[in-house]
């Protein structure tokens, strides 16, 4: 298990770099100069060039990029043009509402979609499983913002029985305008990843349901609600739990534009603001924050399943 | 002698294959779910094709006094917009856009991501190199990698299609690689190198071909993928540049006046859905039918 965890752990290196790597260059693949991009017509060549210097954009390429590397690594994740406060403040201050947000839509798409899935995967073939079928469809097939915008249509527009948009966080408002303020937005999210995870936990369940130590199950005459419960669920529990996990981040990038149409805000209305007014650093300390959580938890999952599964460990990449 | 064998095993190969052809034919035509695809998106292609037809007035043509009319048979089908274009020439014109998007990023990753695979699965030191830097850019989430590309690009249709391409390869390279991978293995290109055969003829005439159905399904998926992810940006107003009618232009307008027009919402929403549903299905129903186990 040692080795197991040394080296999924060693493997996180090339993928750091070339994370790291791809977000540098963000700022070095505009066309013309960054600093004069950023400041706007506006600025004079004296302004631009203590921008170029405060940016260290003077130095060689590799240059910069060590120093970039070097601090973030120190936890200095660069300076806001046009926000105040240091960038973990920016950065943690936005982050509440996304993982709000994102928690609260894993949580749904969670009870939505997995007893839909065991229930397709107890009824393969029959009407049943064709009708999630056409809603796991419907729901990989919806794109976030556009049925969050309907979702406001009906029930903020036409309804009016929830708010259109705005966020209000527990300690502002109690947990239940917190809950009104983001159940719309969490439905809209959550709902795009209840299509992938329906089919992923139909075709977990389908596939213990076909081993051999099930139909030994049934040939010793066990009842088929004790087989479903006590074995079949038992052991695609953890590919289930495993795709829930995966969902968190899939989510956490996928609230970027739930965000916008919401008005939350969270670190996704501020990637786009910083990209409507070319805030470079934000947009780098953004994209780098969220990758490198992705990573991790790509690795915890991975970690998890080679102490659950020897044959993961055993395997390694290739299983 | 020798010249009549030949010309007899190339008759008999162009038999073969013009046999598999048409199973293959058959079989798309007898899979409902390719079927039903291929309706969604070949209705959608038709109106976005007859554009100029069914809306005369164009996508950017305005008037005044004509803000935010409500749908009716006899005036606007689809309803005005904020500035008194037709949403239903708009709607039409942004399904010519962002289908031409989708397409375009749909082949370009297709045959990038191709290329790629091939030569990562049949190079050791490629492979290496190629995947990891494939891993690397798909550990960065791809909506949140195609608005930073598009921040530090000029907004135009050009880069929207390279960014979405960007964020697409590493997915089709990878599927590419792994079917290349099994292929590679297989006596008859052991066979072939051992004959003395090129690389490149290996890799081109004999690996590319049979992993071309894996491949051709994941382009599918890429191809429905960027129409919502074309349209994500474009709604957050990174995409598709004003007045130019895309489907995510028309939800971004729509937005700031949803309290008063749901037609400028639910008639660009309606032919995203079905769109890209379309594909989605399509892509199922073409898995079944390249699949050689489902015979």
């Amino acid at each position: 298990m040692k080795k197991y965890v040394l080296k999924r752990t060693l493997t996180l290196i090339p993928v750091l770099f070339v994370v790291s790597v791809a977000i540098f260059m963000l700022v070095h693949i505009a066309p013309g100069d960054p600093a004069a991009a950023l400041l706007g017509d506006r600025a004079s060549q004296a302004e631009i060039d203590a921008l170029r210097e405060r940016m260290g954009l003077n130095d060689p390429l590799p240059v910069q990029y060590v120093n970039w590397v070097g601090g973030v690594l120190r936890g200095d994740l660069g300076e806001s043009v046009f926000m105040q406060g240091s960038m973990t403040q920016i950065l943690a201050e936005h982050m509440g509402p996304t993982l709000a947000l994102t928690g609260w839509a894993v949580l749904l798409a969670t009870l939505f979609a997995v007893p839909l899935g065991i229930l397709a995967a107890k009824n393969q073939g029959r009407l049943a499983d064709h009708l999630v079928s056409v809603t796991s469809m419907v729901g990989i097939s919806m794109p976030s913002f556009l049925l969050g915008l309907l979702l406001v249509l009906l029930f903020a527009v036409q309804l009016q029985w929830l708010p259109a948009w705005g966020y209000v966080s527990i300690r502002e408002g109690g947990f239940l305008a917190h809950l009104r303020s983001l159940i719309l937005p969490a439905i809209a999210l959550g709902f795009i990843e209840s299509g992938l995870m329906i089919r992923m936990t139909r075709s977990a369940m389908l596939e213990v349901l076909q081993s051999d130590y099930i139909r030994m199950c049934k040939a010793k005459g066990v009842s088929p609600s004790g087989i479903f419960l006590k074995h079949a669920l038992r052991n695609s529990l953890i590919s289930i739990l495993t795709v829930v996990g995966q969902s968190f981040m899939v989510l956490l990038s996928g609230a970027t534009v739930v965000e916008t149409v919401f008005n939350i805000p969270g670190i996704g209305q501020l990637t786009v603001n910083s990209v409507l007014r070319r805030d470079y650093e934000v947009i780098q300390a953004v994209v780098l924050l969220v990758s490198v959580m992705n990573v991790l938890i790509c690795l915890v999952l991975d970690l998890l399943y080679g102490l659950i599964d020897p044959r993961a460990r055993a395997g390694g990449e290739g299983v | 002698m020798e010249k009549q064998s030949r010309q007899d095993r190339r008759a008999l190969e162009k038999r073969l294959r013009r046999e598999q052809r048409a199973r293959m034919t058959r079989k798309f035509l007898h899979n409902k779910l390719a079927m039903l695809g291929s309706l969604m998106i070949l209705t959608v292609v038709l109106l976005a094709l007859l554009a100029p037809v069914l809306a005369p007035q164009g996508p950017l043509e305005n008037s005044v006094y004509d803000r935010l009319t409500p749908p009716s048979l006899d005036g606007y089908l689809f309803g005005s917009d904020n500035l008194g274009r037709s949403v239903f020439a708009r709607v039409l014109y942004g399904a010519r856009l962002s289908l031409t998007i989708g397409a375009s990023v749909g082949l370009l990753s297709m045959v990038l991501g191709m290329v790629l695979g091939l030569y990562a699965s049949y190079y050791r030191f490629l492979d290496n190199l190629i995947m990891r830097v494939c891993d690397g850019l798909s550990a960065i989430p791809s909506t949140l990698l195609a608005i930073a590309l598009m921040a530090s690009l000029d907004r135009n249709i050009l880069n929207l299609i390279i960014s979405l391409t960007v964020v697409s390869v590493p997915r089709v390279a990878r599927v590419a690689r792994s079917a290349a991978v099994v292929v590679r293995e297989q006596t008859y290109i052991e066979a072939m190198r051992s004959a003395g055969a090129s690389s490149t003829r290996i890799i081109w005439g004999h690996i590319a071909p049979n992993i071309l159905s894996p491949v051709l399904v994941q382009s599918s998926y890429i191809f429905a993928n960027a129409i919502i992810t074309e349209a994500a940006l474009s709604f957050l107003g990174v995409g598709v540049p004003l007045p130019e009618p895309s489907w995510g232009n028309i939800l971004y307008e729509g937005k700031a006046v949803i309290h008063k027009a749901w037609w400028m919402i639910v008639y660009p929403g309606l032919f995203t859905a079905v769109t890209v549903l379309g594909l989605n299905i399509f892509g199922d129903g073409l898995r079944d039918v390249l699949d050689p186990h489902t015979n």
